[in-house]
This record gives structure tokens, sequence and C-alpha cells, in this order.
């Protein structure tokens, strides 16, 4: 991965509190699983405050995405610049709650 | 060998891989959207990510060339599985 792109991901994921590398856009999703992650994100408060990255634009971001968090699929979420995971785990913390404490930690310390 | 659905394979690896149970189920019908549902003492201790990292190891290479297209993952731990087998389990 080249330095430029991981300084790129590295600041993107620290500006934003919650930040989706998906497949297609959040108004516009283009595969199931980043569909359903957007919608989990939204329904635990993250409305409003989603910034979403589509990987499908940008193929270099794409592999190097992969390579920044050893997790070779995408949507990838990353909340208060940590790496969350990908659809299913996004909506297991869904279920327990502990994705909208994690959203309102990080929307709270962005100030 | 030829012949083999890839779900089938993918059962082989991650049977290898794994001491517990495992299940593959094709998601689509096209036999590259699978769910796998797999219990590990391996999983003790570990985050999601951790554990879901453990399940996509053995399959990394078919995730990078899209053999395996999309992969839903179940991850578990004996004693979890037993408390989900009481309720029915998802």
């Amino acid at each position: 991965m080249r330095p430029e792109i991981k300084e790129r991901i590295d600041r993107e994921i620290r500006e934003h509190p919650i930040t989706i590398y998906m497949k297609g856009t959040e108004l516009f999703p283009r595969c199931g699983f980043s569909a359903a992650t957007v919608e989990a994100l939204r329904r635990a408060g993250a409305e409003g405050s989603i910034h979403s990255i589509d990987v499908l634009a940008d193929p270099e971001i794409r592999e190097s995405i992969k390579e920044y968090s050893d997790w070779p699929t995408i949507p990838q979420v990353y909340i208060g610049g940590e790496f969350v995971g990908g659809c299913d785990i996004t909506r297991e913390l869904y279920e327990t709650g502990e994705l909208r404490e994690r959203i309102e930690k990080a929307l709270s310390t962005a100030g | 060998m030829a012949g083999r659905s890839i779900r089938e394979r993918v059962l082989d690896r991650l049977e290898q891989a794994f001491e517990g149970p495992v299940e593959v189920r094709d998601l689509t019908g096209t036999d590259n959207h699978f769910e796998v549902r797999v219990v590990s003492v391996a999983f003790e201790g570990k985050t999601p990510v951790e554990r879901h990292k453990l399940v996509y190891a053995p399959l990394r290479d078919w995730i990078e060339d899209d053999t395996v297209h999309a992969l839903s993952v179940r991850a578990y731990t004996p004693t979890q599985n037993a408390s989900l087998n009481q309720e029915g389990r998802p």
C-alpha cells in the first residue's frame, strides 16, 4: 500500500466519527451487504453523520483498505478511528445496542 | 475432486481448520454467496473481528479472487452454541 494512501485512510477515519468504505454511496448503495450496513448505522443514530467512501469509484482504495485492517471484504466500518467490522459484526453490535453506544461516544467526542 | 461445488469445498477447508461443527449455506443458489456457521474453542476470549478473521483465513484466496463473492459469518464458542440451542438457535 502506498504511504500516501495509508496516510489518507488514517486521516479520513480520524477526521470523521463514522466512516464506511462501501460499494456505492450511502444514498445509492450498490451491494446488499453495504446497504444493510448503512441501514444499521442509521438506525443506531448515525443518520446524517455517515462519511461513506465508494470503493467502486477508487480501485486503489478498494485494495488498500483490505490491507489496512487485514480484512478481505467490503464494506468496512470505522467508528472513532477504530475498525469495527463488516456487515455481520455491525449488525450484531446493532442488535446488542453496542453500536449505538459507540456511535454516540464518537459523535460526542467529535465535538 | 472436479465437479464438487464451491460450497462443498468451503465446507472441507473449514472442517479442516476447526474442530467443532461447521455449516455452509448457499445464500443465493449461485454457489458464491455463503453463510457459514462455525463452533470452536478457538473463538474463546476473541473479539468478533478476531473470530471472523479466523474464519476468513482458510478462505482468503477464494475471497480475494471472488470465487467466494460474499461470506456471512456466524462464529460461536461451544458454550454460546449450547445456550443458543436452548433458545432455538438463529
